[in-house]
């Protein structure tokens, strides 16, 4: 008897817990909604698109050293600039100073001239002579610091390390990997339009450091980096015959590439530099081969009565776009890197030239050719989104920086002057020109400095 | 007598039942209709909602964006959301509370300098990665926005929109060959708040005005969300040429102060924050601009629905 009464009154305690239970559920499930929506939401859409406002002062530092803190400012300043997504404040406006890399940024002075970004350096002789320089980046509406970084170096370095350090900048802001410490090589042209010289040159991106890989005895073209490594690819003449050629830039030892019994041209590094893809042509047909380096065997891809050139790989190295006119006009094709599935992917009016797979992945560059003018344009790999980004009399040779940001090219105008080298954002805004000694043509950008 | 008697008690029993009956309706019957409140309540977001189409820019740019972009051939367009003038909707007929509408921000009111603001100590002198944290500006007396604004909300606000909608997205991405214009088809939506928005009138059209009047008075208005929305756009400032931006969606959790100063932003996946570079770069434009954008403006009696608010950034529409 008291044993069932005892167990009555569990049960009915059970009960009770569990009704405790599902009041305290049904409790918690009726607040809840209640404060999920006391949280007002909002979509925000809409933005403005402009550079970003960043003050750059100049690096501080001792005596002697200080001496470069001014120049690597400028070196960082040039190079945020150049990319169109920065908008340097003018030097004449700061109101604090920044003496060394302790001082605390008073954030609500660089609110008032409107910066968003803060760069803070300074410049310190080492005792073995060496330099050393050291940077933080403030965020000037979080008031924190994004980044900071130390690089010890020889003082004739300091140009290379300025541009190390925006890129570094560059990249915490941006999320992309920078390009300013990068070179581009080119075909440098003087001399009469009939008579044009053609020399191999390199410069850092911004136009320093300039100098000729070639004395101009030889005709070369079409130069191409190696993204892995400082060699490029590049046609040249052989006893009267265009080649494809092979040079590394350090050692300056030049190799022809493959014995081909036509000609060969169009040459491109795959993206682990460890491949050339090129054209070879013979009896007036063209077509499409690679080249291991190492074991020198070449293969065929492609096999088509009509013009196959102008080969890119994409950059996992698993396609390759190239232009053909195997469906009469010359339009885009990919293909796997083996040389099957081939699709076209253009379909504009027109015709389309030296496809250019961007290291980023999301775009083709390519040069167009429609109404008697000259196109730069980019189109998704698989042939949506087509964009000119400009135009002009002849313009061709599109490469890209290494983060698949920028475009350089080559434009000519109808006057008959010397081409000149343009960069230009992927959005189609930002077009600049390169300035250098020479006329020049054909530019090769190449990869981030190791 | 007994006539009489039988005649009475029929009408006493026809009597009983009758009130029985009544008894039994009104028991029944009250209960229904509370029961089919919450029911009658759903109807009422979708009302809000309603008010969006009015007050916010039009959706249409997803399919904006694929035709300029990526020039297509021009098959008929899919209709698109066309700002018309809206036409009057059948709105609740409740006059709603006056909604404090701000006047459209023109400019950031931006923090006043404030006159030496002492830096908190440092920390650690020099290490790399000194992280000092910036104390909350102290707030102003900020005047709230006055609430009580003469409401003349619609006819102002949608036109402005219109060319913002359009203009800055011809500018985001540049392409210099001429394309033939795509022929606008200028259909209204096809199934958003205006065919719905006859019926539900017409499914609680009786008691639609009491069941309005409380909810709608401590919700968040969508005219007072875009006050809010214009103030941050204002300072949104990203880069139209990052990669995948076209699919990213920042979620921001804010946190405000009464005077509508900032105390905390989050980045709501912290996860994709701290793995993905390019995510955290946009995220930090995102955050940049609620910064940039304090004190943010709201209604001032609406402090509790507005203490913390969750923002979603998504540039897509602007592609």
């Amino acid at each position: 008897m008291m044993k069932s009464v005892r167990q009555m009154s569990l049960r009915r305690m059970g009960a009770a817990l569990f009704g405790l239970a599902v009041a305290g559920v049904a409790l918690a499930a009726a607040v809840a909604p209640q404060t999920a929506r006391a949280e007002v939401k909002i979509d925000i859409t809409r933005g403005k698109v402009e550079p970003m406002p960043v003050a750059i002062p100049d690096f501080a530092g001792p005596g002697e050293a200080g001496r470069f803190g001014g120049d690597v400012a400028s070196v960082i300043t040039a190079d945020l600039e150049r990319s169109g997504l920065f908008a340097p404040i003018n030097k004449a406006a700061f109101i604090q100073d920044l003496p060394s890399l302790d001082t605390q940024p008073r954030f609500a002075d660089w609110r008032t001239i409107n910066a968003q970004l803060l760069v803070q350096g300074v410049v310190e002789p080492q005792p073995d002579g060496r330099l050393r320089l050291a940077f933080r980046l403030w965020d000037i509406y979080g008031g924190e610091q994004m980044k900071g970084q130390a690089y010890v170096t020889q003082p004739e370095n300091w140009r290379r390390v300025s541009h190390i350090i925006a890129d570094e900048i560059y990249k915490r802001v941006t999320g992309e990997d920078g390009y300013f410490d990068t070179r581009v090589v080119y075909v440098a042209e003087s001399g009469p339009a009939t008579k044009r010289v053609k020399r191999l040159a390199i410069m850092d991106q911004d136009g320093a450091n300039h100098h000729y890989l070639s004395d101009g005895s030889n005709m070369v073209l079409t130069p191409r980096f190696s993204p892995t490594a400082q060699e490029i690819t590049y046609m040249s003449y052989y006893n009267g015959m265009p080649r494809v050629y092979l040079l590394n830039i350090d050692t300056g030892r030049q190799e022809l590439l493959g014995d081909f019994p036509g000609m060969t041209f169009a040459p491109r590094f795959s993206p682990d530099g460890n491949k050339v893809v090129m054209s070879m042509a013979k009896d007036g047909n063209s077509e499409l081969y690679d080249m291991d380096l190492r074991t020198r065997r070449t293969s065929r891809l492609t096999n088509h009565p009509a013009i196959d050139t102008s080969p890119s790989y994409s950059p996992d190295g698993q396609q390759i776009v190239f232009n053909s006119d195997r469906g009469g006009a010359q339009q885009l094709y990919v293909m796997d890197a083996q040389g099957n599935n081939v699709r076209r992917i253009s379909f504009g009016d027109g015709r389309y030239a030296t496809p250019v797979w961007s290291p980023r992945g999301d775009l083709i560059a390519f040069t167009k050719m429609k109404g008697g003018e000259f196109y730069i344009g980019v189109m998704r790999p698989d042939g949506t989104g087509e964009r000119m980004l400009s135009n002009g009399f002849l313009m061709e040779g599109p490469t890209w920086a290494p983060n698949g940001r920028v475009l350089m090219y080559y434009r000519q105008e109808a006057n008959g002057a010397a081409p000149q080298l343009f960069s230009i954002d992927l959005t189609g805004f930002n077009e600049r020109r390169l300035v250098t000694p020479q006329g020049s043509s054909d530019p090769a950008w190449s990869p981030l400095l190791p | 007598m007994s006539d009489n008697d039988s005649g009475l008690r029929r009408s006493l029993i026809i009597s009983v039942s009758l009130h029985v009956l009544l008894g039994a309706l009104s028991y029944l019957g009250l209960p229904f209709l509370t029961r089919d409140m919450p029911v009658e309540d759903a109807p009422i977001v979708i009302d809000l909602v309603e008010i969006a189409e009015r007050t916010a820019a039009p959706p249409p740019s997803a399919k904006q964006k694929e035709q300029v972009a990526q020039k297509v051939e021009p098959k008929p367009e899919p209709p698109k959301v066309e700002p018309k003038p809206e036409p009057p909707k059948p709105e609740p007929p409740k006059p709603e509370p006056p909604k404090p509408e701000p006047p459209k921000p023109v400019e950031p009111p931006k923090p006043q300098p404030q006159p030496q603001k002492p830096e908190p100590p440092k920390p650690e002198p020099k290490s790399e990665q000194v992280d000092p944290t910036l104390p909350p500006e102290p707030k102003k007396p900020d005047p709230k926005p006055e609430p009580p604004k003469p409401p003349k909300p619609e006819p102002e606000k949608t036109p402005p929109k219109k060319p913002v909608e359009e203009d800055p997205f011809k500018d985001l991405m540049k392409n210099v060959e001429k394309y033939r214009q795509q022929p606008k088809s200028s259909t209204p939506p096809p199934s958003q708040a205006a065919p719905s928005a006859p019926t539900q009138g017409a499914t609680n059209s009786a008691n639609s005005p009491r069941i309005l009047n409380a909810p709608l008075a401590d919700r968040a208005t969508m005219s007072e969300k875009d006050a809010i929305r214009a103030q941050i756009e204002q300072n949104w400032v990203f880069d139209v040429g990052a990669k995948g931006i076209e699919s990213m969606v920042i979620v921001l959790r804010v946190a405000i102060n009464p005077d509508g100063t900032v105390t905390r932003v989050d980045v709501v996946d912290t996860v994709r924050y701290n793995t993905d570079s390019g995510y955290r770069a946009v995220a930090d434009t995102a955050k940049r601009a609620v910064l940039k954008s304090q004190p943010l403006k709201y209604p001032a009696q609406k402090y509790e629905e507005f203490k913390v608010l969750e923002l979603s950034f998504a540039p897509r529409d602007r592609l």
